[in-house]
């Protein structure tokens, strides 16, 4: 089956020099193309890592061991060309805090551009006609101004959508978002959410999306991992995790969900109604 | 917040401990080592070679300079006087950065702005060119050099004070000692003085070697120590001068000087850095 | 601009504050510039004295410097005869500027080079030895590695002269300049370091890798400008240990440059020359921090816009 998922990873495990234990440990999971997996976790459960890994973007002192098989490829221990051509063109990747993703000394045309010169072999001035069409796609509006601004001038939501747009600039097959709206004001959110949706039609992207949020997840998600301590708890889907979360692990982050009610049986729920009727 | 001790924070480091030792050799070598020479610094030995090379058969074992004195207690002498000057001027260095920046900090406000801003005036002043001026215009004493010197090297330690103070005055027992009436002096002389002097001894220590290079720099341009004393900046002027002829009379004393001056910063660095570990 | 602007007036006055305590300070010293010749007879003396207005008031000596200064005039030089200040700095600045500026050019092309090497091996055995070498580098004076290096080229060698100046030609220039650099890279070097290593732990520089582009691009395009910036606060301090350095280089070198007249100028109580040196330093250290201003706006967007 191996054969027609996009990404198949196997026996991930990532251990830094000098602690005990591995931070990921036998991870295993597949993606099939334009589908999407969240990966759901607490802060440390070695959700990040795993998506650095996927890319080899793991910190110097990271030991990585394992498969991750891409498009057929494997990239554990691919040289650095295949993997730049990889980053670059077939997986693009945004993180969760949009306005130091950005480098604070350079033009956001720049930084877009030079993308497209370096994968794309255009032009600057083709590759400068090609960034605002991008920028379009994301809906930024006051594309040419925004273009000759440097990240400092530019919102946390903004920043973001510059971030998406040039993670889509060479048509990749996979986006993978490290906790994408963290850093976000809530409304702007949403509408990052709702963004990602439509591209994801749009543009037939498969979505591995990290998040410490299992509503989030659901929104955008078909299928999802539940990570603790690098192990993996739970791989379903969406509807059966939220419905009938095996793991009692799974279950508190249910009900950690800002806003969340609809769960039985979580802890908090109970309490809130009690406050509720003494007032 | 896990509190190393310093010590051991310092020792986790490899180059530290070996400079410290090494130093300490160094600090023994020029304290005694001239007590095991028959020589005297400006003993003249008129048996032996002139610029004799330096040989383990007889007692001259780093050779003599062209004069026939004995370059081993010359070295180990010049030693002296180089650490003594760096030392006593970071005393007087340490001193008025102390009092300034403790007393900047502890004032605040107005005061602070005003003390601060003379700072930063006297910062953009070339120093160096008024500590040679004045050498050269008011002659080589001793004591005015480690006047000339401190009064140029306590400006970065009022500043870490000054920082340390203004931290330190909001910490619980010194807003308990102020509500309690205690005097202002007493404040800064009980309270503040004393938990600044871990920082103070680790840039103090940091400032020695400074202080050294100074020394020896205008020894070297000879407006430091005074014939028959010597230092390690005085040597090496003289070492130059003959390289052609004694070269060991250049290669002793710069071999002592930038060794020491090694071990100065790696002991200073080390301490540092155990301190910034300490206080994250 | 602006801020560099206004830091420019506020330099001005330092330069007063510097010509005013190097004055006092000259004068309150012991002996005079003429003190050194035979005993002259008295009238020969006042005669001297009146011809260099030194039997006027000291107020009235240090007003009259002011305005002479003030109209470009540095006064008459009391050691040279026959010489205005103007006219010996106009031959010395030359000199010291071009060992100066090779000097500085050397340690921070280099400086940098090696410190990003280093940092892109970070813990590597070229790191290792790299910062090593630079550790001894920031620690040897350059007093001490001139010598040292005539020593080796010159005398054992013979490859480079031991001194001397025919008009500034290469190979007397290479060995002073090499000398006044070397602890000035060494530092630099290890400053780079640092602040690549810094750089690279940036979320940008993950990001850029991500975006994958190749190991080389993200190092000069995405750390480089950050990782200068340390280096830039650092030419300021570095052009004043650069002057205060070729005081003793240009006396081991023998280069006629400006180094030299400074202490002899100063031993020989030769006050309108001392005056002029210390003036044409502290305006060379000025003019630097204005530079340096400058470059922080065209290097860092946000302190442009600021």
């Amino acid at each position: 089956m191996t054969s027609v998922m996009l990404l198949s990873v196997e026996d991930l495990t990532i251990r830094f020099r000098g602690s005990r234990g591995p931070s990921v440990d036998g991870v295993s999971f597949d993606l099939a193309a334009g589908s999407a997996l969240g990966i759901v976790g607490e802060s440390g459960s070695g959700k990040s890592q795993t998506a650095r890994a996927i890319v080899g973007l793991s910190a110097d002192d990271a030991e990585v061991q394992g498969s991750v098989r891409f498009e057929g490829v494997e990239l554990i221990s691919a040289p650095d060309s295949v993997l730049n051509h990889v980053r670059g063109v077939r997986i693009g990747m945004v993180f969760q805090n949009p306005s130091s993703c950005l480098n604070p000394y350079l033009r956001v045309d720049v930084q877009m551009a030079e993308m497209l010169q370096l994968h794309r072999g255009m032009t600057r001035s083709d590759a400068l006609v090609e960034c605002r069409r991008l920028l379009d796609c994301v809906q930024v509006s006051d594309v040419a101004r925004r273009l000759r601004q440097y990240p400092h001038e530019l919102s946390g939501g903004l920043c973001q959508r510059v971030m998406v747009a040039m993670a889509l600039s060479c048509q990749p097959s996979l986006l993978i978002a490290d906790e994408p709206t963290t850093a976000l004001d809530v409304t702007v959110q949403a509408q990052m959410l709702d963004l990602l949706a439509q591209l994801r039609r749009d543009f037939g992207l498969a979505l591995l999306l990290i998040s410490h949020d299992l509503g989030v997840v659901a929104e955008l998600c078909e299928a999802v991992l539940v990570l603790n301590g690098g192990h993996v708890i739970e791989w379903g889907s969406v509807s059966e995790i939220m419905s009938h979360p095996q793991h009692a692990y799974t279950r508190h982050l249910l009900a950690c969900r800002p806003g969340s009610r609809g769960i039985k049986g979580a802890s908090g729920y109970g309490l809130f109604e009690k406050g509720g009727a003494v007032t | 917040m896990t509190r190393v001790p310093v010590w051991q924070s310092f020792t986790q480091r490899r180059s530290a401990p070996l400079a410290l030792c090494l130093l300490g050799l160094i600090v023994l070598a020029v304290l005694f080592g001239p007590l095991f020479s028959p020589y005297a610094v400006d003993f003249i030995d008129f048996e032996g070679d002139w610029s004799s090379p330096p040989t383990l058969k007889g007692a001259h074992w780093f050779g003599t300079d062209s004069l026939g004195r004995d370059l081993f207690v010359r070295t180990l002498e010049g030693g002296r006087i180089s650490l003594l000057v760096g030392v006593l001027s970071t005393l007087v260095a340490a001193g008025i950065g102390v009092a300034y920046g403790a007393a900047a900090g502890y004032y605040g406000g107005r005061t602070d702005q005003l003390m601060m801003r003379a700072v930063d005036v006297l910062y953009a002043l070339p120093f160096m060119f008024l500590v040679i001026l004045l050498m050269a215009l008011f002659g080589r004493h001793l004591v005015l050099m480690f006047v000339a010197i401190g009064a140029v090297n306590w400006l970065d330690m009022a500043r870490i004070v000054r920082g340390q103070t203004l931290a330190l005055k909001q910490r619980e027992f010194v807003i308990a000692a102020r509500l309690s009436g205690a005097p202002d002096a007493q404040i800064v002389r009980r309270h503040i003085v004393p938990n600044l002097l871990g920082v103070a001894v680790v840039y103090a220590s940091l400032t020695i070697p400074q202080v050294v290079l100074i020394e020896s720099f205008l020894s070297f341009l000879g407006l430091g120590v005074q014939a028959p004393a010597t230092s390690w900046g005085a040597l090496v002027n003289d070492g130059a001068r003959e390289m052609e002829s004694t070269p060991w009379s250049l290669v002793f004393p710069a071999g002592f000087l930038t060794l020491t001056l090694l071990c100065l910063n790696a002991v200073g660095e080390g301490l540092r850095q155990a301190l910034e570990r300490r206080s994250v | 601009m602006m801020r560099a602007l206004s830091r420019l007036l506020i330099a001005m006055p330092t330069l007063f504050v510097l010509v005013t305590l190097a004055f006092f300070m000259m004068r309150a010293a012991p002996g005079g510039p003429f003190d050194g010749e035979r005993s002259l007879a008295p009238e020969i003396e006042a005669a001297i004295a009146s011809q260099y207005h030194l039997d006027e008031s000291l107020i009235r000596q240090y007003a009259r410097y002011l305005v002479d200064l003030s109209r470009g005039d540095l006064g008459p030089s009391f050691q040279y005869e026959g010489y205005r200040v103007t006219e010996l700095i106009a031959t010395g600045l030359p000199v010291s500027a071009l060992v100066g500026g090779l000097a500085l050019g050397l340690a921070l092309i280099l400086g940098v080079l090696i410190g990003v090497v280093a940092a892109q091996r970070r813990n590597h055995l070229i790191d290792h030895i790299l910062m090593t070498l630079s550790a001894l580098g920031v620690c040897i004076p350059a007093f001490v590695i001139a010598p040292l290096m005539i020593l080796a080229f010159a005398v054992t060698l013979g490859w480079l002269p031991a001194g001397g100046w025919n008009e500034g030609q290469w190979r007397d220039v290479l060995l002073p300049v090499i000398a006044l650099a070397l602890p000035q890279l060494a530092y630099v070097a290890r400053l780079t370091r640092t602040a690549m290593v810094d750089v690279l732990q940036a979320p940008y520089i993950l990001a850029a890798r991500a975006k994958g582009l190749p190991g080389r691009w993200v190092l000069l395009r995405h750390a480089l400008r950050p990782a200068l910036i340390p280096v830039l606060s650092y030419l300021g301090p570095a052009a004043a240990a650069l002057i205060t350095g070729s005081v003793v280089i240009e006396q081991i070198f023998s280069i006629p440059g400006l180094g030299r007249y400074f202490v002899q100028a100063a031993l020989n109580r030769d006050y309108t020359l001392v005056l002029g040196v210390v003036l044409v330093y502290g305006a060379l250290i000025v003019v630097f921090n204005f530079v340096v201003d400058v470059l922080y706006g065209v290097l860092d967007p946000r302190v442009r816009a600021a």
